[in-house]
């Protein structure tokens, strides 16, 4: 392809992310927008009635410079709101209340990996807004006579993070934005749900000749509703562009949706004055001084953030870097994973990180587990180890139990003792299956003794067949060299 | 406010239209005429506060000398439904029902 050598791309996010607070951001609504019936979270705030006022969520504020802070931004101790003017239904006031020239944070930057190498972006601002409400189109868009309107959504505080155009393929965008959800998770902003629209991204995107340093033409792209549509529409979005200027075309600047289902990036039609906003200072609300100390005691009341609990999950647990970064990028999955290890009883680190990353996030994938939560409980997880570490079951039986664990919610020890798995280690029972082995299968047997190392291993098989897998194999083949001699060197 | 002219330049009726366009203003073609000389005498006005030397002083960001107006994060009761939807012209199953609208 021909952009790794000739093209570079310059790409860009814009990041939304709900703060989850109880009340709005400028009035005493419930923000439960999801499960309330239409337009029961309103008052005469947030519906814009005339003679109403705007009043500060402090909740929000300290969300937000708790994030600022843990993208090494500067918190400027002056800031203040604007109204930013535009027409639509979701927001009856005519503006949204946002910020303007001076927000609450700016000149942040956050480090990620990529592909092992380090990289980093600058985070031009984290500043504070209020969420839209929610437009239903009667049928299809395009053909839809009306829309109703549901404002329960409309003021909900909503964090915006605007990134440098420091990224530069697909790749890259993803780990960005894989980490910084993930620093909005640590810091308790949101679950980082995008099908629900807790997380929203935009992307810039532009390309330019390799060598260059001024920038192309820029289209922004919107409508991407999963990780995995950021990747794939910034991947789609780099290549139009290349086939555009190779073909002796020009780009235009402009709006382009992701459409998941074709996988393409379609022009949006430009509303004629969209991007007209005339912001001004909003009167309604007076500016905020934001004092050291307050920022001090924001900064106390940062948790450890994944880059640190990466760092101590390979010191203190000994896992790999590869490991620790797989189960840090989510706090729901690092909390589970120490949670396993120090349940009554513990687990080795080692091999809750095995089940977590392979048996347990096949059953559910471990990005789900934040909103669905993990499949089963962590002692549940302890427990089941520990029966394989002590050899009351095999490995093999664990894998089954997990299964069993997960879809009834019973202990695995309780399951062990309903359904009389442990294994059997008892020398009497296991020389009886043993003989009665050798004696059914007197051809494999004179293999083994003739030097056929491999009969071992299927006489083994019958052992634990005839156990129904309740016999501990390294005793079972321990016995069958003692009645057999000990035959050729295993090779 | 960079886009306007300055009054020596002659705020055109284009530009009332303009502006009358992104306020949502269906203006008349006497009103454009009307709108276009208040606003001319207006900015002119503006243009002479623009001459006074304000380097050493900050933007305003509010009249008022109060700051730092915050409220704790406790939801209070919302309105009724009823009350919400009372003076809506149009509802349907508790939404407010709006004109289609294709961006």
């Amino acid at each position: 392809m021909a952009i790794a050598t000739r093209y570079q791309a310059v790409i860009g996010l814009e990041v939304h992310a709900q703060i989850l607070t109880h009340s709005k951001m400028f009035c005493g609504c419930s923000t439960d927008y999801l499960t309330a019936p239409p337009n029961a979270n309103t008052c005469p705030v947030c519906l814009a009635l005339p003679g109403s006022l705007p009043v500060i969520n402090r909740k929000a504020v300290e969300a937000t410079i708790r994030t600022a802070l843990a993208l090494n931004c500067e918190i400027p101790e002056f800031t203040k709101f604007d109204r930013k003017n535009y027409f639509y239904p979701d927001l009856p006031k005519g503006y949204q209340i946002s910020q303007y020239d001076l927000p609450l944070s700016r000149n942040g930057r956050l480090e990620f990996e990529v592909n092992g190498e380090p990289r980093r972006c600058g985070i031009t601002r984290v500043h504070l807004e209020e969420d839209t409400g929610k437009l239903l189109h009667a049928g299809e868009i395009h053909r839809a006579q009306s829309s109703l309107v549901n404002l329960n959504r409309a003021g909900v505080p909503l964090m915006e993070i605007v990134g440098e155009p420091d990224l530069r393929s697909a790749d890259e965008a993803r780990e960005y934005f894989t980490r910084l959800r993930a620093i909005l998770q640590y810091a308790g902003i949101n679950n980082g749900d995008m099908e629900s629209g807790q997380l929203r991204c935009d992307a810039n995107v532009s390309i330019r000749p390799e060598g260059s340093t001024t920038y192309g033409t820029k289209v922004e792209i919107k409508n991407m509703n999963s990780f995995r549509s950021v990747h794939r529409a910034i991947e789609f979005e780099i290549e139009r562009q290349v086939q555009v200027l190779e073909s002796g075309g020009a780009l235009v600047q402009e709006t382009r949706g992701w459409n998941d289902p074709k996988g393409v990036t379609v022009s949006q039609r430009s509303k004629e004055y969209a991007h007209d906003y005339r912001y001004f200072p909003e009167p309604d609300l007076p500016p905020l001084v934001v004092t050291r100390g307050w920022v001090e005691e924001i900064r106390r009341t940062l948790p450890e953030l994944p880059a640190a609990r990466r760092a101590r999950f390979v010191s203190q647990f000994e896992l790999s870097i590869y490991d620790a970064t797989l189960l840090t990028s989510s706090k729901t999955v690092a909390d589970f994973f120490e949670q396993a290890v120090r349940a009554d009883g513990g687990a080795p680190p080692k091999a809750v990180a095995n089940w977590i990353l392979g048996d347990l996030s096949r059953i559910r994938g471990t990005e789900a587990w934040d909103t669905a939560g993990a499949p089963l409980s962590p002692a549940h997880l302890a427990q089941l180890i520990r029966l394989i570490d002590s050899g009351t079951i095999s490995g093999k039986m664990g894998k089954d139990l997990l299964g069993q664990a997960v879809a009834s919610g019973k202990a695995p020890q309780d399951l062990v003792a309903e359904q009389g798995l442990s294994q059997v280690t008892g020398e009497d029972q296991l020389g009886a299956w043993v003989d009665q082995v050798i004696a059914e299968n007197a051809k494999s047997s004179q293999d083994f003794k003739g030097g056929k190392p491999q009969a071992l291993g299927f006489l083994v098989g019958q052992v634990m067949k005839l156990s129904k897998g309740r016999a501990n194999p390294e005793r079972v083949n321990a016995l069958l060299r003692e009645r057999l001699g000990p035959g050729p060197p295993n090779g | 406010m960079g886009t306007l002219p300055t009054p020596d330049s002659g705020l055109s009726s284009e530009e009332v239209e303009h502006v009358a366009r992104l306020a949502r203003l269906g203006l008349t073609a006497d009103e454009v005429t009307r709108y276009r000389d208040q606003l001319r005498s207006i900015l002119a006005y503006i243009d002479q506060l623009n001459r006074a030397d304000t380097s050493k002083i900050l933007a305003t960001a509010h009249p008022l000398d109060e700051r730092t107006v915050m409220r704790d994060d406790v939801p209070q009761p919302c309105l009724p439904v009823e009350a919400v939807l009372r003076n809506a012209p149009s509802t349907e199953d508790g939404y407010f029902k709006v004109k289609a609208i294709q961006e």
